[in-house]
């Protein structure tokens, strides 16, 4: 069972994950390793909402919610594939 | 980019972090004007740093208010969905219409803060007495439960979506927008307004976020070093905090306020008339 510690931490390593990425990127010149940096940053709310969903499935009633939180995700998703199709 | 404009732009994000920190708002509001009007930066690419640091500062705080039960996850993922679209909307119009628009919009949101803030130094808002709901959470200042229950969902479902496009349009966060509509609309006490806020903030954030990293207005150098500023502007903030005097600072923050915001208006008036 997901804990809401757990989704405190993940946010946490999700933002000092991206800041070292982005870092390490611009320390070497390679903007791959920057923009993954971005993105890690730019999804850490994402990776956040399966935890949530997760701790929202263990709680009494939480099913809808936690049907809500996966369709927050699926609008993230669909927005990142939108913009790379387009691009 | 020069060490003087790294070291420029650290020094802008340390502020507007330790302002947030102190004042209780988030960094955007400090964050574009002072990137816009005194770095010169186009305010499109301020907007986006902004926004995608925004992440940074909800994760950490977020972190914390997690922790202490005060962010109301139900309600959060709720109002998300209409956020969400919000700030894709918002950052889409923004990245299309033209530069001197979004500056006039962001001089009318800073005159809108500025308000806000003269209204709370004048007169403070009261602690928010609650009966008994489906949520709580332990007070550490009543050192008693807190329990409440959200209500107008529809109400609050709908000003979400406005307040996710001003998000996703002018980069700043919950503080300004999305706090009113959890305290005032949706009836939490208001730290767990404050709270949630905050979480949902980088949920927000993220789409918009997007938006922007695939129309090549976020540059990486610029955003790396306006998360480290403002983080370790708001770790200093809050360190402070306790020993300064919220009222004296909240009228100098708002002349701050009200420089910028007549400042980017007259840069959108310029902008308009060339």
């Amino acid at each position: 069972m997901v804990e809401l510690a757990e989704l405190s931490q993940l946010l946490r390593a999700g933002v000092l994950a991206g800041l070292a990425l982005m870092l390490a990127g611009l320390a070497l010149g390679s903007h791959m390793v920057t923009t993954v940096g971005v993105l890690t940053l730019i999804l850490t709310p994402a990776a956040g909402l399966v935890y949530a969903a997760l701790i929202l499935l263990g709680e009494r009633d939480g099913r809808i919610y936690a049907a809500a939180a996966i369709l927050d995700l699926a609008l993230i998703l669909g927005t990142l594939a939108y913009m790379a199709l387009i691009r | 980019m020069d060490p003087l404009s790294s070291i420029t732009i650290l020094a802008a994000a340390m502020f507007a972090g330790f302002m947030g920190a102190l004042l209780g708002i988030g960094g955007g509001s400090i964050m574009v004007p002072v990137f816009t009007v005194t770095l010169g930066i186009n305010v499109k690419v301020a907007v986006a740093t902004s926004l995608t640091a925004l992440i940074a500062t909800s994760a950490i705080s977020s972190s914390v208010y997690l922790r202490k039960r005060l962010v109301n996850l139900r309600l959060a993922v709720v109002l998300e969905g209409a956020t969400i679209v919000g700030s894709v909307t918002g950052a889409s119009i923004a990245a299309a219409i033209p530069d001197w628009a979004v500056e006039t919009m962001f001089g009318i949101v800073l005159f809108y803060a500025f308000t806000v803030m003269i209204y709370r130094t004048l007169k403070p808002p009261k602690a928010k007495e609650t009966g008994g709901g489906r949520f709580s959470y332990y007070d550490d200042a009543l050192r008693r439960v807190v329990s409440y229950d959200y209500r107008n969902l529809p109400a609050a479902t709908g000003l979400s979506f406005f307040a996710g496009m001003a998000s996703g349009m002018l980069g700043i966060g919950g503080g300004t927008v999305k706090v009113p509509i959890l305290d005032l609309v949706a009836g939490l006490p208001m730290k767990a307004a404050v709270a949630t806020s905050s979480y949902m903030i980088g949920i927000t954030a993220s789409g918009g976020s997007l938006v922007y990293l695939f129309k090549g207005l976020i540059d990486p150098h610029i955003v790396a070093l306006a998360v480290v500023g403002i983080i370790v502007g708001s770790r200093l903030g809050a360190a402070v905090m306790t020993r300064l005097r919220s009222r004296v600072l909240r009228i100098i923050f708002s002349v701050f306020l009200a420089y910028y915001a007549v400042r980017m208006l007259m840069r959108g008036a310029a902008g308009w008339w060339s």
